[in-house]
């Protein structure tokens, strides 16, 4: 099975702070990591290719700094690493972002499936999977939990707001999975070896033979027009003194008004 | 494929603003009332109309819910075929829709299958879609929708506009908007989509089975609804009360980090700096100091509902509704109380 | 067999700096960390007081007066480059009494002579000015004394390992050593429960509260090496509500708990609560408990209630507790220095042992690393080819 596995470079979200003078995020210091969603993309795929055989190319788009996390997904386990890296793409969203990522598969080879996670920590648009499959023209199926393939059909399990549904769909196919599909490996010291020593595919442009009108932030029909924090700050409405009854029923009154319950 | 807005002059771009009406099971989905009233103070500030597009196997006596919504016109695509969601039949169905009539917004509720449409359709079309928005507003200057949302797992909001293509998307968080009170209308026009529009429906995926669940089993991290321990429970015995509550609340159940230490709760339900971040539409902390590492695995957009016996506790700073009392003496009345307004729906 | 240049054993914080320095210092070097838990940090290091320490407290000539000292300035450069969370606060080291007046005294002389920068004594009205809510007859104050994000600084320094080039391997449990020809087998059991080996020229030992057990996988008779660790567990109480504010600075008595005085120090942390601890107790070997006890906070009442008359009992809430390697001293003798051992006399060269790393650890992670680093220079440095 030859699979494709989309990864994406964030900053941890957890250390993300915003200068209160600037009002612009803290870039230093914030550490990379790959997308947590990811990791269950590329656990999955790994878990097909442990039962099926086949291949896993990762693919990231990003900054060169992206290697890092592509060396962490050959420490898993993955077989080959391509980054798509051009100071073109710099303002991406995310149909800009999927149409240069179909671009990079279409180079990279003939997949069966294409995994990614089904959001990113840092923009949780969810989008980006649903339009590469509409840039490369396949099914998707996205919110999956479980991945089962019978040697000709893959059965995909996913998320709805009612339950779970089942669906059938042939090759090819783009999956996005959720944590709840899998728990990611740990790195294993011989593969952290051999990612060490890997050296990663970069591809311009040039190289996937994109037009730069479509990319970078020409392509993207969305703008971020501004950034601002949010108040930390409750609406800090405290019951205190009544007894526990009256303090309770008050509460409920008050999350029934608002339509919380 | 895409229209710019030298075309919207063009092209007749309607001044329409659409509202994406989900059904299940014939039933229409909360959030698209609440998005219709929401659109109904954007057409209004914006001088517009409000339509919905409804879709569904026998879905057109919904139309009077969604005229007294706020919609003063439906686009309505009925048929078998529709009876379920299925990406490849509705993101065709609906971006030809969009081609022929050209709205100039198209909103969405941010459910499961909301931002599993969405996303295929705005690629079909080559336009911007913004992704699980909280708030919207009309730009006083240019008239653009403003698109709200956090991004950077809640430490950001940011404002994002779609300024040439057309339709401008975005799906929006449910509950982040209140449907409206009053009844907007009794009836309005119904348009009937001609099949000529509806072209080509071809399915690469089949649905097999549909498993409905009571979300029991629910996920820390993407669950709606979390209840939450910390320290301040006192005694390990408590905890049977926050399970009960978590039970009658179908929620999940998080714990502060001392709660993991202590043993009484296992690592993968600690929410924080060192476990997990979490999104909750709901979060009730109980026994939670509010300590900065916990609340920075709480993304910022749910509301906080805490209880603690320390009136001083920062949880309360962040809280929106909180008891100041003892758990083991709010939880047992705060759970009967919630069985019973359960029992009465 | 993967071979690499260097083996790390644990990923605390002690372990994480070394990564960082022998990366930096060698970057064609293949370095590996490998660390038993899932994640870094996830044993004594995240269960401090936080405290960047000036080096007052330390024996002239000892490896922590020395390391505290040059730590001290190393960690805030690495704070200001990699944008870590830090307040430097300052401490002050009260004395209530005649007779903690003369050991006041005597620490400020150790400071001179350990080349602490800017301390000087203070009499009761300068301490007034500064904390009028602390009660005490004269200080020693320290003014590059300081409060760190030890989380961040954990993540900053395994960023900047791996950005050298470093790998940190986790969940991989070191359960054997073997010297072959020169070079150092270690054995290790990954998540799954599979054994694997991989060599190495240089191993550095900084396993924390398990450093022991590290080096007697290496043949090393602990008790006759004075290697053997006792876990000492430390609890913390907190204070959250207003009173938090009445404070300004680190506020340490002049004999400490730590240092097997009776006092508790008062710590302000990057949040502005105040936190009481650690006090000291020994635990069992194999103890992994890191639970308060909330009966203790009237122990931790009694001690500070003479300098810290502003609390009440009620005030005190149950924070984190914490676990230290210590070495064992005959009663009644100061505490032990940190164990940096090059174990060449044990004929294993390139075998660097790291033993009772606890307070100031933090503070000295980075010219401990230096030093470290300056030990295996003779193994590492010449051009061997080892991929």
């Amino acid at each position: 099975m030859n699979i494709c596995v989309c990864v994406k470079q964030v900053p941890d979200t957890l250390d993300i702070r915003l200068d209160p003078t600037t009002n612009t995020l803290i870039r230093q210091g914030v550490a990379s990591i790959i997308n947590p969603h990811d990791k269950h993309a590329l656990e999955a795929a790994l878990q097909l290719k442990e039962q099926y055989g086949g291949n896993i190319t990762v693919i990231s788009m990003g900054p060169l700094q992206a290697k890092e996390i592509l060396k962490d997904c050959l420490a898993m386990g993955a077989d080959k690493a391509i980054l798509v890296s051009d100071t073109a793409f710099v303002g991406s969203d995310t149909l800009a972002t999927s149409y240069t990522l179909a671009y990079a598969i279409k180079k990279a080879g003939n997949f069966d499936i294409i995994i990614c996670g089904s959001q990113s920590s840092d923009g949780d648009t969810a989008q980006v999977g649903p339009q590469l499959a509409e840039q490369l023209g396949i099914a998707q199926i996205t919110w999956a939990c479980s991945i089962k393939y019978d040697g000709a059909a893959f059965k995909v399990t996913r998320e709805t707001e009612m339950g779970f549904e089942v669906i059938e769909a042939k090759l090819p196919l783009l999956v996005s999975v959720l944590k709840n599909m899998n728990i990611p490996r740990y790195p294993s010291v011989s593969n952290t070896i051999k990612a060490h020593r890997a050296n990663i595919t970069v591809w311009t442009a040039d190289d996937i033979n994109i037009s730069c009108k479509k990319v970078g932030i020409k392509g993207s029909p969305t703008r971020v027009t501004r950034i601002f924090t949010p108040e930390r700050k409750g609406k800090n409405l405290i019951i205190q003194k009544e007894s526990a009854q009256e303090a309770v029923e008050l509460l409920l009154r008050k999350l029934t008004e608002e339509r919380i319950f | 494929m895409a229209f710019t807005s030298r075309e919207t002059r063009e092209n007749n771009i309607s001044q329409e603003i659409w509202v994406y009406c989900e059904v299940i099971e014939t039933e229409l989905l909360e959030v698209s009332l609440e998005l219709l009233g929401q659109g109904r103070k954007l057409a209004e500030t914006a001088n517009r109309k409000l339509a919905a597009v409804l879709i569904g196997e026998k879905v057109e006596s919904l139309a009077k819910i969604i005229f007294a919504a706020g919609a003063e016109k439906v686009y309505l695509i009925a048929g078998e075929k529709f009876a379920h969601y299925n990406t490849d039949v509705y993101t065709t169905a609906i971006s030809n829709l969009l081609e022929a009539y050209k709205p100039d917004t198209f909103i969405i509720g941010a459910t499961k299958n909301g931002r599993d449409l969405a996303p295929r359709v705005a690629a079909r079309l080559g336009t911007g879609l913004t992704a699980d928005c909280t708030e919207l507003s009309i730009d006083k200057e240019t008239g653009l929708v403003s698109w709200t949302r956090p991004a950077l797992g809640g430490n950001i909001m940011a404002t994002i506009h779609c300024h040439e293509r057309r339709p401008q998307m975005g799906t929006v968080r449910p509950s982040a908007f209140k449907r409206l009170t009053n009844v907007y209308r009794d009836n309005g026009e119904i348009i009937y989509v001609p099949n000529n529009i509806l072209t080509t429906l071809e399915s690469r995926t089949t649905l097999l089975e549909i498993i409905k669940t009571d979300r029991h089993s629910v996920k820390l991290e993407e669950a709606d609804i979390i209840v939450a321990a910390g320290r301040g429970i006192g005694k390990r015995e408590n905890l049977k009360l926050i399970e009960q509550l978590a039970e009658v609340l179908v929620a999940a159940m998080g714990a502060s980090r001392a709660l993991v230490d202590y043993g009484w709760q296992p690592a993968f339900n600690q929410i924080g700096q060192s476990g997990k971040t979490v999104s909750p539409k709901v979060y009730f902390a109980c026994g939670i100091s509010g300590t900065v590492h916990h609340l920075s695995g709480v993304a910022p957009g749910g509301i906080i509902i805490a209880i603690n016996n320390d009136p001083d506790a920062p949880i309360f700073q962040a809280a929106d509704y909180g008891i100041v009392g003892y758990v083991e003496e709010i939880l047992p009345i705060l759970i009967d109380e919630i069985k019973r307004i359960k029992l009465g729906e | 067999m993967d071979r690499v240049d260097s083996i790390i054993i644990g990923g605390g914080v002690i372990g994480l700096a070394i990564a960082y320095e022998l990366s930096q210092r060698w970057p064609d070097k293949s370095i590996l960390l490998l660390e038993k838990e899932a994640t870094f940090g996830k044993g004594l290091s995240s269960r401090t007081s936080e405290v960047i320490h000036s080096g007052v407290y330390y024996p002239t000539d000892s490896l922590k007066a020395k390391l505290c000292v040059s730590g001290n300035r190393l960690l805030y450069e690495f704070c200001n480059k990699w944008k870590v969370p830090y307040n430097k606060i300052g401490k002050l080291i009260i004395a209530q009494d005649d007779k903690d007046i003369e050991t006041l005294e005597f620490l400020f002389r150790q400071a001179v002579a350990n080349e602490v920068p800017s301390t000087r004594l203070l009499n009761s009205d300068d301490i007034t000015k500064i904390e009028p809510n602390i009660k005490a007859q004269a200080a020693l104050c320290c003014p590059t004394s300081g409060i760190v994000d030890s989380h961040k600084l954990m993540a900053s320094l395994a960023q900047g390992a791996k950005q050298n080039g470093a790998m940190l391997v986790y969940k991989q449990e070191v359960f054997g050593i073997r010297m072959q020809s020169s070079e150092y087998i270690i054995d290790f059991i990954d998540e799954n429960g599979d054994k694997s080996s991989v060599a190495c020229r240089a191993l550095v030992n900084a396993a924390g509260l398990t450093a022991d057990r590290i080096a007697s996988m290496a043949g090393i008779n602990v008790d006759e090496a004075g290697y053997r660790i006792y876990r000492c567990k430390g609890e913390y109480f907190a204070i959250t509500n207003r009173k938090a504010a009445m404070v300004n600075n680190l506020i340490f008595p002049v004999s400490i708990r730590e240092l097997k005085g009776p006092g508790i120090p008062l710590i302000k942390d990057l949040k502005g609560r105040l936190r009481l601890g650690p006090d000291a107790h020994y635990a069992s070997s194999t103890s992994t408990d890191y639970s308060v006890q909330p009966g203790n906070a009237a122990y931790f009442y009694k001690t500070v209630s003479s300098y810290l008359t502003f609390l009440e009992l009620a005030d005190l809430q149950p924070d984190i507790a914490g676990l230290r390697p210590r070495l064992l001293v005959p009663c009644g003798s100061p505490p032990r220095d940190f164990i940096i051992c090059h174990e060449i006399e044990r004929n294993l060269p390139g075998f660097v042992n790291l033993i009772g790393i606890e307070s100031p650890g933090i503070t000295c992670c980075l010219s401990l690393a230096r030093y470290v680093s300056e030990m295996l220079e003779a193994i590492l440095l010449p051009k061997q080819e080892c991929f």
